[in-house]
């Protein structure tokens, strides 16, 4: 079979969900169908058998991450609305991904003594129109799989929004979106109308007692409390891949907070160096909490150099890399030592 | 209006320059040299065809000639500082002031009884507020509704948008701009505040609204910091509502001795910030304090409206390049739209070619107004209406920037600024998210590098690269904007109109808010990218 790494060419059909994965590469080891050395691309799909080898076997991460992806259950579990006066983005949040398949964004004129307010209402009555529109085109609000509609806003704009649809749908007559929106939708209150205030949707009670299960919410409130032992204690919240390595060797991570792009580095080492920090956190008894980076929770742990920790003693950063380079030298020494004596 | 008559009497009186100007601006003559001109031209050749007004065509579609020029450029320059010196001398000194304070503190209705007195609201429009509000069972705001015109606003009682008015003190002619207190309304207050050059604060004085106010988390505190990291420097504060606590000197010393020391700590001057006690309701001691009352009893100082009439209005820069930021975007009269806007630096009149950033459009300016007049051409520090013709309205968006064609506002994606962190509970850490507010705009950014905490004092280096930026520290930080996908492909993130401080100062203030609070104000030191 030939098995050489390849580029893995993602099928083309963007926004769908892929069907098929190009794999391609050289044969490095010859059967009867193929030839040695020759470039061949394989299409991997649903329901066919394929098997994937790696040299020294698959690494304990990418073996949970398969088996996470192997749980039920597809598709949207909570679609998002997050709006301000003019803009709307509208959101799908699965296991692992978050979508965002439409935006609005419309100028309402602003009242003004001039122009009096009629403008600004009747703006904002065909910007509400317009949600109405993309909300039955963007939000799979019928599948049974989505458990929640979230219509997040600063301000008062999500209660308008919402009483516009069931308006909307009252008249239209339309009797499932009727259902789905006196069952599903929670108002949620958030501080700026722009995407990523996501993670204040997911950490809001609300939300969160919706979702306890859901591992995007558990990624949501870990990188919460990152933050706020931040302010409490900065010596038990570190960051950064050097600084969390040092925690980790003294054995003092409580959750290490992880983002997977970590893990797609092209580098094997700098993937291997990952691994063995997981498995050692979790060998102590250690919560490991895997980011995903296409969430926006994922995004900011990227943005927070995409590795994070909350220890379960207060460390001193400073202090431990004064005796780390302490230790350097010490060890430095004793080689120029042994050196000296060897000679 | 001694600059209007002056200008108008020098309309027309250069004549060799304007026209070469009239030239390079106008649409008909020039079409070819601009090609995004003539798209839009067609555009609306499309629109009007296809709604099959074919009745009148040649009627619609000619577009009206671009008015002429009046001055050269540097003819007008110097039309500008002479009308302001005579306007310094002898007229009316144009200021504006933005009201803020905790949410129900009586700041609209403040303004409302204010205008009302000064009869810039007439006795037919009040009345119908006080019966309007009385049918909604809120009577109680019907000097509100003067600035609250919206039915949400209305309906909740509570001013979510600025509202733009106008009066006139003896010696002042003041543009008031009236903030939502409400805390979710605070990047509308925020652009409001970046239009302004003084502040009307108002505090309610009744027991436990003034604390829960000023205390941590209450807007007076935000409001305070805000407009003061916005370039403000006088303050007058308005001590309200006493009425409700028996106008009580007790009380009002008790405020004052409060509030003078934060305003102190947050960097206003004590000779630039004043105190009057007064009762908006009723109208008590805003243009006179009538004998008998109670408040006369104790209080024998200014009113409102003499210490309106104090405002100083700061320098203006009309030597540098015009720039606009557009606070608010509506349609105006005939073809194109109008904007507002507060104009920062330089001058502007009829028939100048302006462009929009960012983005690649232009209009042609077609008429100004200021306070309700009309105008041929405005300076610095003028709040301004105006109107654009030959551009399509969907490319003027509410914080875009206007400027002239020859002298562009750098964008920016990523830049270096020096901040002031206030009193918050999670430190900056590199990577944090955060929203930049710049005038009308608010963007999602990232704080890429923290680059140094800085002495307050004398701006020596403490520590570089720090972890963590804390409260109450200054500090360098490299902030860089974010792209808006969460998924997919990272689109390409767009520039905003930006400038160094050095450069500019109303241009280069920035604020930074994270989870509905502000924790940093600062200003832009480089634009990097």
């Amino acid at each position: 079979m030939p098995s050489q790494e390849g580029a893995g060419d993602q099928n083309p059909s963007g926004g769908m969900p892929a069907a098929s994965l190009h794999i391609s590469g050289p044969v490095i080891r010859e059967n009867q169908y193929v030839r040695m050395g020759a470039y061949h691309t394989l299409d991997i799909e649903p329901n066919r058998d394929v098997r994937i080898e790696k040299l020294e076997g698959w690494d304990s991460v990418a073996r949970s991450r398969v088996e996470e992806a192997i749980v039920p259950g597809r598709g949207a579990e909570v679609a998002a609305v997050v709006c301000g006066e003019g803009t709307a983005a509208f959101c799908l949040l699965s296991q692992h991904m978050t979508i965002v398949p439409h935006r609005i964004s419309m100028s309402i004129p602003r009242k003004a003594a001039a122009a009096g307010t009629s403008q600004h209402e009747k703006g904002l009555g065909k910007f509400y129109a317009q949600i109405f529109e993309s909300f039955l085109r963007h939000i799979p609000y019928n599948a049974p799989s989505l458990r929640a509609i979230v219509i997040a806003s600063p301000g008062w704009i999500r209660d308008a929004v919402f009483d516009y649809l069931s308006a909307e749908a009252l008249k239209r007559g339309d009797k499932p979106l009727q259902k789905a929106l006196k069952e599903k939708v929670l108002k949620v209150h958030i501080s700026s109308a722009h995407v990523h205030s996501l993670v204040e949707v997911l950490k809001s009670p609300e939300v969160s007692h919706q979702l306890k299960e859901a591992k995007f919410a558990k990624e949501g409130i870990a990188l919460d409390r990152f933050f706020k032992m931040l302010g409490s204690d900065e010596n038990r919240a570190w960051y950064g891949p050097d600084h969390v390595r040092l925690a980790s060797e003294r054995g003092a991570i409580g959750t290490l907070l992880i983002s997977d792009d970590l893990f797609r580095s092209s580098d094997p080492a700098t993937r291997k160096k990952y691994v063995a920090m997981v498995e050692a956190v979790q060998s102590k008894g250690g919560e490991v909490i895997m980011f995903s980076s296409m969430h926006e929770s994922g995004q900011q742990l990227n943005q927070l150099t995409g590795i994070a920790a909350i220890l379960t003693f207060p460390l001193d950063v400073e202090v431990v890399e004064a005796e780390e380079k302490e230790e350097e030298e010490e060890r430095k020494r004793r080689e120029q030592a042994e050196a000296d004596a060897e000679s | 209006m001694a600059a209007l008559s002056a200008a108008n009497s020098r309309a027309g009186t250069p004549s060799g320059t304007p026209a070469k100007k009239k030239g390079s601006a106008g649409g008909k003559v020039s079409g070819t040299a601009t090609p995004s001109k003539q798209r839009g031209m067609d555009q609306q050749q499309l629109d009007i065809s296809g709604l099959n007004l074919n009745s009148e065509p040649a009627a619609v579609i000619v577009e009206e000639p671009p008015p002429k020029l009046s001055f050269a450029r540097e003819a007008l320059l110097q039309e500008a500082k002479r009308a302001i010196e005579v306007s310094d001398r002898t007229g009316k000194k144009g200021v504006s002031i933005i009201v803020i304070g905790h949410v129900d503190a009586g700041k609209s209705t403040l303004m409302g009884r204010l205008l009302y007195d000064l009869g810039r609201l007439d006795e037919k429009t009040k009345r119908a507020n006080e019966r309007g509000s009385t049918n909604a069972g809120k009577s109680s705001f019907s000097w509100a509704w003067g600035l609250d015109g919206t039915l949400e606003e209305r309906e909740r009682g509570i001013t979510m948008d600025i509202a733009m008015q106008s009066l006139t003190t003896p010696h002042r002619q003041i543009t008031v701009l009236d903030a939502p207190g409400h805390k979710d309304f605070i990047p509308n207050m925020i652009s409001g505040a970046s239009q302004a050059d003084c502040a009307l604060l108002v505090i309610d004085s009744a027991v436990g609204e003034f604390e829960s106010g000023f205390e941590r988390g209450g807007q007076t505190r935000e409001h305070l910091l805000l407009v003061r990291s916005l370039g403000v420097s006088q303050v007058i504060v308005a001590v309200n509502k006493l009425d409700q606590v028996e106008w009580s000197k007790a009380r009002y010393d008790e405020i004052v001795g409060l509030i003078k020391p934060f305003l102190l700590q947050s960097g206003f001057h004590s000779s630039k910030t004043s105190f009057v006690p007064v009762g908006a309701y009723e109208g008590v001691n805003l243009l006179s304090l009538s004998d008998g009352t109670e408040l006369k009893a104790w209080y024998s100082g200014p009113t409102l409206v003499d210490l309106l009439d104090k405002l100083e209005p700061p320098a203006r820069d009309v030597d540098s390049p015009l720039r606009i930021p557009i606070a608010n975007v509506f349609k105006g009269q005939g073809q194109g739209a109008a904007v507002s806007g507060r104009i920062l630096s330089g001058v502007v009149q009829v028939g100048e070619k302006l462009r929009v950033l960012p983005g690649d459009e232009s209009g042609i300016v077609k008429s100004i107004e200021v306070e309700e007049e009309n105008v041929s051409w405005a300076a610095a520090g003028s709040n301004v209406n105006i109107q654009l013709t030959s551009i399509d309205p969907v490319n003027l968006i509410v914080g875009s920037v206007l400027c002239p064609p020859t002298d562009l506002v750098p964008l920016a994606t990523s830049f270096v600024a020096r901040v002031i962190v206030f009193d918050i509970q999670v430190p900056i850490t590199a990577g944090s998210s955060i929203e930049v507010y710049h005038h009308s705009r608010d963007v999602p950014a990232t704080t890429t590098k923290l680059l140094a905490t800085l002495d307050r004092s004398n701006g020596k280096v403490i520590k570089a690269n720090p972890r963590v930026v804390a409260k109450g520290a200054s500090a360098e930080l490299q902030l860089t904007l974010r792209s808006t996908a969460v998924s997919g492909a990272q689109s390409v993130v767009r520039g905003i109109p930006m400038e160094p401080f050095s450069a500019n100062k109303d241009m280069g203030r920035i604020l930074i808010r994270r989870g509905g609070e502000t924790i940093a104000a600062g200003i832009v030191l480089e634009i990097t990218r």
